[in-house]
């Protein structure tokens, strides 16, 4: 689904140059969920960022099969237009003044039902609470059909419960299957809780993949010795694993 | 509800104080009744101006030319700020010129506008062209520059074309800030006007203002002032109601940016 070769990616600034991906190379298969997961500033979003065409490599190349119309992105805030109802925002990308390769528009009816959003087709978003306003740029995500979904820690903003409600919410959309989803986080307990791969990044390189087997609905506990590692491969060799 | 009732009794308080305080130091020994004639005075000369039809006379005169006047600002103003804040090729060489020409006071310009265009509509309605136009510029180009580049990468994780980027989110994001240009260019075309009327016209409230002068008639220069006053205030307050209602998620009506 996606191959991502040697990416490297260097930002000059007024203080000098900061290289944020050192040669990083990436291959997610079909159907696949895997989590990036590290400390801020190792290089999680510019990688996502990359992979969605938002910004050029300094080197190295993106390769994807689906179509860029098929690439949905959800990001750590709604980004919702204001000036558009909740329905009119899930299809937004019917103004995107390009015709679509193959799949069409999901039904809007459907994703906000999906989404408990059933109630407030109408509503604004300045009338949203946070957890609804994700709920929605999840929609506007669904509604294009995408076959790879980025998440940019996109529950990151929210209260515990809300973030729970829509990690089990997303968690059932890729299990519907057709989806290949690459989610930014650096809480490792919800890449556990979600992904089939985590991988970690340090520095701006990719240090480590963990494969988890674990069926879900997956119980922490099982998960405990795996999560050691993880964190144990974040921190480096700096800590001490208890 | 009973809040909103309670605002705004109490945003009407102002007005009643200084009424009140008018009418208290009219019947005071010493109050200058030539200068500043009592309340009930100035009552009476507004109801003869109203049934006379003079006021509606001069109010219909100096109406048309603010809107004359503004309707050509926009019409100019308006690309020139998207020109400006897109174009560069467009805004190095235009924004000094422009710049130059903000800080000149309309009315430094009617001498020559008169000697120019005459003494007829035409430089009045140029010197609100020139009150109106800038602020009308200056927030267009604000606008444009302030669209939220979070937005814009939406529409490009969604593959929108450049001309779907601008249409459905720029254009969209960058009208509250048009319409503050829009408040701020109509209150400035008021103030022009008169000043414009006052030296060179032969109706309008300004106008009036100044023959009222000539004729030692405080009553109705006071009477011009609060037309003048209720006019602005009412466009003001309309334009605010229709920004709500069309921009309800915008706050920018209440932090206008002047020029």
């Amino acid at each position: 689904m996606v191959r991502v070769e040697n990416l490297t990616k260097i930002y000059e600034t007024e203080g000098g140059t900061v290289t944020a991906l050192r040669g990083v190379s990436l291959e997610l298969p079909a159907g696949s969920f895997a989590a990036l997961l590290g400390k801020s500033g190792c290089g999680k979003t510019t990688l996502l960022r990359l992979i969605a065409g938002l910004e050029g490599p300094t080197q190295g190349e993106v390769f994807c099969s689906a179509p860029r119309s098929h690439v949905g992105y959800v990001f750590q805030e709604a980004r919702l237009m204001p000036w558009l109802s909740v329905a009119d925002n899930i299809r937004f990308a019917e103004r995107s003044g390009k015709k679509r390769e193959s799949l069409g528009f999901g039904d809007v009816e459907r994703i906000l039902e999906t989404l408990s959003l059933s109630g407030f087709a109408k509503a604004f978003p300045h009338e949203l609470s946070g957890g609804m306003a994700q709920r929605v740029a999840l929609g506007r995500t669904l509604f294009c059909r995408p076959r790879l979904i980025l998440m940019d820690e996109p529950f990151g903003a929210l209260d515990w419960f809300t973030r729970k409600a829509l990690q089990r919410d997303l968690l059932r959309l890729w299990q519907e299957g057709g989806k290949t989803v690459l989610f930014v986080t650096h809480d490792i307990d919800e890449a556990l809780l979600l992904a089939d791969h985590v991988i970690v990044m340090r520095e701006g390189e990719i240090t480590d993949r963990f494969q988890v087997e674990q069926l879900h609905p997956r119980n922490s506990a099982e998960l405990y010795s795996l999560r050691e590692r993880i964190l144990f491969s974040i921190e480096g060799n700096n800590i001490t694993c208890n | 509800m009973m809040l909103r009732w309670g605002r705004r009794v109490l945003s009407g308080l102002g007005f009643v104080f200084l009424l009140l305080l008018w009418h208290w130091g009219s019947t005071r020994p010493g109050w200058n009744h030539f200068l500043f004639p009592a309340p009930l005075s100035v009552l009476r000369r507004m109801a003869n101006l109203l049934s006379s039809g003079v006021l509606a006379r001069h109010l219909a005169a100096s109406l048309m030319r603010v809107f004359s006047g503004f309707g050509i600002s926009v019409c100019v103003a308006f690309p020139t700020g998207i020109a400006l804040a897109l174009v560069p090729f467009f805004s190095l060489p235009a924004r000094p010129l422009l710049n130059f020409v903000r800080q000149i006071p309309p009315l430094a310009v009617v001498p020559l506008l008169i000697l120019g265009l005459g003494i007829g509509e035409a430089s009045r309605i140029a010197v609100v062209v020139m009150a109106s136009f800038f602020p009308i510029l200056l927030n267009a180009e604000n606008g444009i520059k302030h669209v939220d580049r979070q937005l814009l990468e939406v529409g490009k994780t969604l593959s929108f074309s450049r001309w779907a980027l601008f249409r459905h989110i720029a254009f969209p994001a960058f009208f509250p800030y048009f319409f503050v240009g829009i408040r701020l260019a109509l209150s400035y075309s008021w103030r022009s006007l008169i000043g414009a009327e006052i030296v060179a016209a032969s109706s309008g409230i300004g106008y009036m203002i100044r023959e009222a002068e000539t004729l030692s008639r405080s009553d109705t220069i006071i009477c011009g002032v609060l037309v003048l006053g209720c006019v602005g205030a009412f466009s003001d307050f309309l334009l605010e109601t229709v920004s709500a209602r069309l921009f309800p998620w915008s706050r920018l009506g209440e932090q206008s940016q002047g020029v």
